[in-house]
């Protein structure tokens, strides 16, 4: 690295503010430099999730046991070294399935927090912009949802759906639009008022121009915080959903199904439950952690006042 | 382009404003009905010759900024006609528009909020050619390189975001956007009262160049007669929602008729505090509701010479001379003596 880049480097330190405008530069150096040094939670958060995603990619292939893999001499092991998280009732190996549940409960946590953003963004983004009747007819639509508790709205529709990892996605998924619309509406209508959405009307700029072009890049900051927020909250539903039996079917390894077939052996083998229950905290933990500093990061009013 | 045609039709003006009038409802009852209005602009005629500015003044809360807003119809007129080039487009829906778009643009008061924070500037400025399919890509990149160096901003600054300007510097790249679709008439919404006061100057420098080189016709609405006085040809004074005066800049400035047009220019601050004025010669008090306007004129709940005729009849905008238009009864009256 010559001088002037390090040169560089201090004077990008300098010249950062918390503040909506200079996010707008958001330069990959800038990433350290903002994160680490200025924002502890935020450190920590994005290194545990860092790390729970690397799990999930190389997890299955440095597994010491086939994730499925029965054996009935070893039932009921305790955390020994050969298996640090013990092993079940039919003698499968708890480290190897829940590092495997890493993946799962990832992919049914971008998955359905994707198909809440991207139904709630839009919904949001039409009734903000709309005003008017499709205003009132989205909004309250939106309402009657929030009457409901989002677990309740997922059980529904896996019931009706039937149980299987497809229909959980969907499930969670469309249980959270309601948190995205509600999220992206009261930002777009901040937005709404703001002049340079007339400058684009004058120089000719349609409708889904101004919400799609001029809009939703300026509303993707808060939205970042609620989808971080919003995994945690997927990866709780799911993991709920499939304790309940109502959501990935065995033996597929996730999280909330290991905790629901160890729940008969608590007293006996209580690391059946302990260790998938781990998981689940750190995950919701992490992405929690990481949604707050990244909330304090981008709202720098708020985070001045704490 | 302008045809002979038209020329001659609208008598060399660009725009011609009449009876326009826009009422805000305000509050709604269960059924949905308004229960008031607010009357921010009421029965305002004036028009605009090709390569005039005409500048706008009056108080915050008179309706002027409203008037720019109609011109540009991001609002939609209550009633009253709006003549572009001899084209009625007051009652244009949004689609049938979008052809007259470029012929007016409009100049705004904040360059902080009316530039997307998300938007490089020389993506801000090529938009309206992207909008209206006017050239490929390399062919927008050179008309956006020539408008930078028309405004006076540097090539390489096409490539920055709009945070990473000066607000000078921002005005500019707004005023390159409305200069993009070789508008006829621009709106310039108090484009200076953002900046500094060494930035002003540079500012209305750039507009009366840019005037100069494209043939412009200005509205200038702003608050500062002093400002106004400086970049206009004829001013027009408005109080809530109505013309009080219309008059060229000189006779405007060195014989202002109207009372309000006199305690506006005893409002101007003067550097020398031996020529401090009396403090009855300003307006008193604030700018009655427009939502429950005086009756009569709108002026005589604040006017020092007001009688009781004023209270009963509203006073119509007349030449008194020529080309020097009041809207007070005192007038009528010196013309009956007379």
């Amino acid at each position: 690295m010559n001088k002037r880049k390090i040169d560089n480097i201090i004077e990008d330190l300098g010249q950062i503010e918390f503040d909506e405008r200079a996010s707008a530069k958001f330069k990959f150096k800038d990433i350290f430099s903002k994160v680490i040094f200025k924002n502890p939670s935020m450190a920590i958060g994005s290194i545990m999730i860092f790390l729970l995603i690397i799990l999930a990619i190389i997890g299955p292939s440095i597994a010491p046991y086939d994730s499925q893999e029965l054996n009935m001499s070893e039932r009921f092991e305790s955390p020994s070294w050969n298996h640090i998280f013990g092993t079940d009732n039919m003698g499968r190996d708890i480290f190897s399935r829940v590092l495997h549940g890493t993946r799962v409960t990832f992919k049914i946590g971008l998955a359905s927090v994707g198909i809440g953003l991207a139904f709630g963004l839009l919904i949001g983004l039409f009734a903000g912009y709309s005003r008017g009747k499709l205003q009132n007819v989205l909004m309250r639509f939106i309402d009657i949802l929030y009457s409901f508790p989002a677990l309740l709205i997922a059980m529904a529709l896996v019931a009706f759906l039937g149980p299987s990892t497809r229909n959980l996605i969907i499930a969670v998924g469309i249980a959270s639009i309601r948190y995205y619309a509600r999220v992206t509406y009261g930002v777009v209508l901040v937005e709404r008022n703001k002049p340079y959405l007339d400058a684009a009307e004058i120089v000719g700029a349609g409708a889904l121009r101004q919400m799609f072009r001029h809009l939703i890049p300026n509303i993707v900051p808060p939205l970042i915080v609620v989808a971080t927020l919003g995994f945690a909250g997927a990866v709780l539903n799911a993991a709920g959903l499939s304790f309940l039996g109502l959501g990935v079917q065995p033996p597929t390894p996730e999280w909330g199904l290991i905790l629901s077939s160890g729940r008969n052996y608590i007293i006996r083998a209580p690391w059946l439950l302990i260790f998938p229950g781990l998981a689940i905290m750190v995950a919701v933990l992490s992405f929690n952690i990481f949604g707050d500093g990244l909330r304090d990061l981008l709202d720098p009013k708020q985070q001045r006042k704490v | 382009m302008v045809g002979k045609d038209t020329m001659t039709k609208t008598n060399g003006s660009i725009i011609q404003v009449s009876g326009l009038k826009k009422y805000f409802p305000i509050g709604r009852t269960l059924l949905g009905k308004p229960k008031n209005f607010a009357h921010a602009v009421d029965d305002v005629s004036f028009t605009i010759k090709q390569g005039e500015t005409l500048g706008l003044v009056g108080e915050s809360g008179s309706g002027k900024t409203t008037i720019g807003r109609l011109l540009v119809r991001l609002e939609k007129p209550t009633a009253g006609s709006m003549l572009f080039e001899g084209k009625d487009i007051s009652l244009l829906k949004k689609r049938e528009l979008k052809p007259f778009r470029g012929g007016i643009q409009m100049v705004f008061q904040d360059p902080y909020s009316s530039l997307n924070p998300r938007m490089k500037a020389g993506d801000l400025v090529s938009e309206p050619f992207i909008i209206y399919r006017k050239g490929n890509r390399v062919e927008i990149k050179e008309k956006v390189e020539k408008l930078f160096d028309a405004v006076g901003l540097r090539k390489e600054q096409i490539d920055r975001y709009s945070h990473e300007f000066s607000g000078g510097q921002r005005q500019r790249i707004g005023i390159a956007r409305a200069l993009a679709l070789n508008p006829r008439l621009i709106i310039a919404d108090e484009p200076v009262s953002a900046l500094d006061v060494s930035v002003q100057a540079q500012v209305l420098n750039l507009l009366a160049e840019l005037q100069d080189e494209f043939d412009l016709s200005f509205l200038f609405i702003a608050h500062d007669i002093s400002v106004v006085a400086h970049v206009s040809h004829r001013i027009a004074v408005m109080y809530l929602g109505k013309l009080m005066e219309v008059a060229e800049t000189k006779e405007l400035i060195r014989h202002p008729r109207h009372p309000y047009t006199e305690s506006l220019m005893n409002a101007v601050p003067i550097p020398n505090p031996k020529l401090r004025r009396d403090k009855h010669d300003v307006p008193q008090g604030d700018i009655p509701s427009p939502i429950n306007p005086p009756s009569g004129c709108r002026f005589r709940t604040r006017c020092p010479h007001a009688f009781d005729r004023c209270a009963k009849e509203i006073p119509l905008l007349r030449e008194i001379e020529s080309k020097h238009a009041v809207a007070c009864h005192l007038f009528d009256k010196e013309m009956e003596d007379a």
